[in-house]
């Protein structure tokens, strides 16, 4: 096991930038520059197929509204102060932020309370900021018509626009042709428990392309 | 000259000398297109000249780009040239409204102010209430609580880039200094100032500064759009017109075009006492605007298109000016 020392939110060898880590803000750019770039924090990091899930942040915190969450300057250590947009959350591909250098990062105790931030429901009137003891929500209110609304929807299509939807099929391509050279020298069980990898996925992987092959025959 | 690309912008903020000529130039160019739909007196200036708008850019490199990271919140973002500038706009866009907050503060304060003084209730520093000391003394929540009154009220649309005066309609004005009475304690000028700023962050700010539209064409354009172009001299004519009336005109014409017609409504949209005032002001509006358009040789058929380009200026909703034209 000459490349066993993998932990789940760390990068991988194949790539050459710096590693993604959960908690980083990073910017994600579109391999084919056709949409525009946005700062983003990573919050999730797959090593099975190489994906990460980040959420959108920005530095209009005047504009943060109770469902957003503010990261000051003393929180990222990054030169200029965030908000955190939880609504806008996408997959995107680790060859889209590796090459962005680490504009500031979040430490574990901060990252847990992003995690468990349930953000606001129409329905749910809760006090959501009882929720939090390190972090604090913005505090704008958007009217009837408010121009925050339309580019709230505008920054959700453009973080789509750079996020990758699901696929099955394209992470279990990623996932044989990252660890096919060691699946062929050790089993399925062993790489998942000496990489640390989240059985499930790799379960679901593999069943998925015995069931290509399969088809194929 | 050629537009300044990512790849300058980003060798001079990495070079010892800090920022120069390519910054400076998309600034400039960015301040220039912005501060045109906006009125100079709103920033304290009697006019936009080149003068001025230096003092403006020298502003946003102060008050956006050198301090609170936003030199390198762009360079951190933009991954392309077009998205580079339009971040710049987008500060610049903020810049100004910090110069314009105090103006504005201080317009809505004073109409709150006057509209207390009404009643006879002087705002000073003790509360009107403190007999009611049963009550708990806090001012940040009283200043809070001022703020939800003030953001509840409806306000005018897209008045943003205007003098705040106007923004609330009189019945507004009227509510708020109701609720502030019944439901604020302490009351007095530093909490409704303190709540009126918290409120103002967003009145003020929301219209202006997410203009990503605005931004991302206008950068992409280098400043003017094709269709600025078109309209510049309707915009040109309007700007000479606006910069002959005089403060209390404007205000009326404000006023005409979002429908206030009669002389005693005028009086109560501008916070005037006696009718007659109103109606003088009138007046007054209507002889400078005939002077105006005659001192700038401009034609009855262009009347329309630069009475429409001095809304645009005043950042007045083409809807809301057809419907009280038609009145």
């Amino acid at each position: 096991m000459e490349n066993s020392k993998l932990n789940p939110d760390e990068e991988s060898e194949s790539y050459t930038g710096t590693s993604v880590r959960k908690g980083q803000i990073r910017r994600v750019v579109d391999m084919d520059l056709r949409n525009d770039s946005r700062l983003v924090l990573v919050c999730k990091v797959n090593i099975e197929d190489d994906s990460a899930y980040v959420t959108l942040v920005n530095n209009l915190v005047e504009i943060a509204t109770e469902r957003d969450l503010l990261l000051s300057t003393l929180i990222t250590g990054a030169s200029f102060d965030l908000a955190l947009l939880p609504d806008f959350k996408v997959r995107v591909w680790k060859e889209q932020i590796e090459q962005s250098p680490i504009f500031g990062s979040v430490n574990s105790k901060e990252m847990s309370e992003i995690d468990n931030f349930h953000v606001p429901s129409v329905l749910n009137k809760e006090n959501f900021s009882a929720q939090l003891k390190l972090l604090v929500i913005g505090s704008y209110i958007p009217e009837y018509g408010d121009h925050v609304w339309k580019f709230r929807s505008d920054e959700i299509d453009a973080i789509t626009a750079l996020g990758h939807f699901e696929n099955q099929q394209v992470s279990t391509d990623r996932f044989l042709k990252k660890w096919n050279p060691l699946l062929e020298k050790e089993s399925t069980l062993e790489v998942v428990i000496q990489e640390k990898m989240d059985f499930n996925e790799v379960y679901l992987y593999i069943l998925t392309n015995d069931a290509i092959r399969c088809e194929r025959v | 000259m050629s537009k300044v690309s990512l790849q300058e912008l980003t060798d001079e903020a990495m070079s010892s000398s800090g920022l120069g000529k390519a910054w400076l130039q998309v600034v400039h160019t960015a301040v220039k297109s912005k501060v045109r739909r906006m009125p100079p007196r709103d920033f304290g200036f009697q006019e936009w000249d080149e003068a001025t708008i230096e003092d403006v850019v020298q502003e946003v490199f102060v008050r956006r780009i050198l301090n609170r990271g936003g030199k390198e919140y762009i360079l951190a973002e933009a991954s392309t040239t077009d998205h580079a500038h339009a971040g710049i706009y987008r500060l610049v866009s903020l810049a100004l409204d910090d110069l314009r907050e105090p103006n504005v503060l201080n317009n809505i304060f004073e109409n709150i102010t006057r509209r207390f003084n009404e009643e006879g209730v002087a705002l000073g520093s003790n509360d009107l209430r403190d007999r009611q000391s049963d009550r708990t003394y806090d001012e940040e929540s009283a200043e809070i609580g001022v703020k939800h009154i003030i953001l509840s009220q409806p306000r005018y649309p897209n008045r943003g880039t205007q003098r705040e005066s106007a923004i609330f309609s009189p019945s507004s004005y009227s509510e708020i200094v109701l609720r502030l009475k019944e439901e604020i304690f302490p009351l007095n000028a530093k909490v409704v100032r303190g709540g009126l700023k918290r409120a103002l962050t967003h009145l003020v700010r929301a219209e202006n500064y997410i203009d990503d539209a605005h931004d991302f064409h206008e950068a992409e354009a280098g400043g003017l759009t094709v269709e600025d172009q078109a309209s510049s001299q309707s915009h040109i004519w309007g700007e000479r017109v606006l910069k002959q009336l005089s403060q209390e005109s404007e205000k009326v014409l404000v006023a005409h075009l979002y429908g206030v017609k009669s002389d005693t409504e005028l009086a109560r949209a501008l916070g005037l006492k006696a009718r007659q005032t109103a109606a003088k002001w009138h007046l007054s509006m209507k002889n400078e605007l005939e002077l105006a358009f005659q001192k700038e040789g401009i034609v009855s058929e262009d009347q329309e298109q630069v009475v429409l380009a001095m809304c645009d200026l005043l950042n007045i909703k083409v809807g809301d000016i057809e419907e009280s034209m038609e009145a």
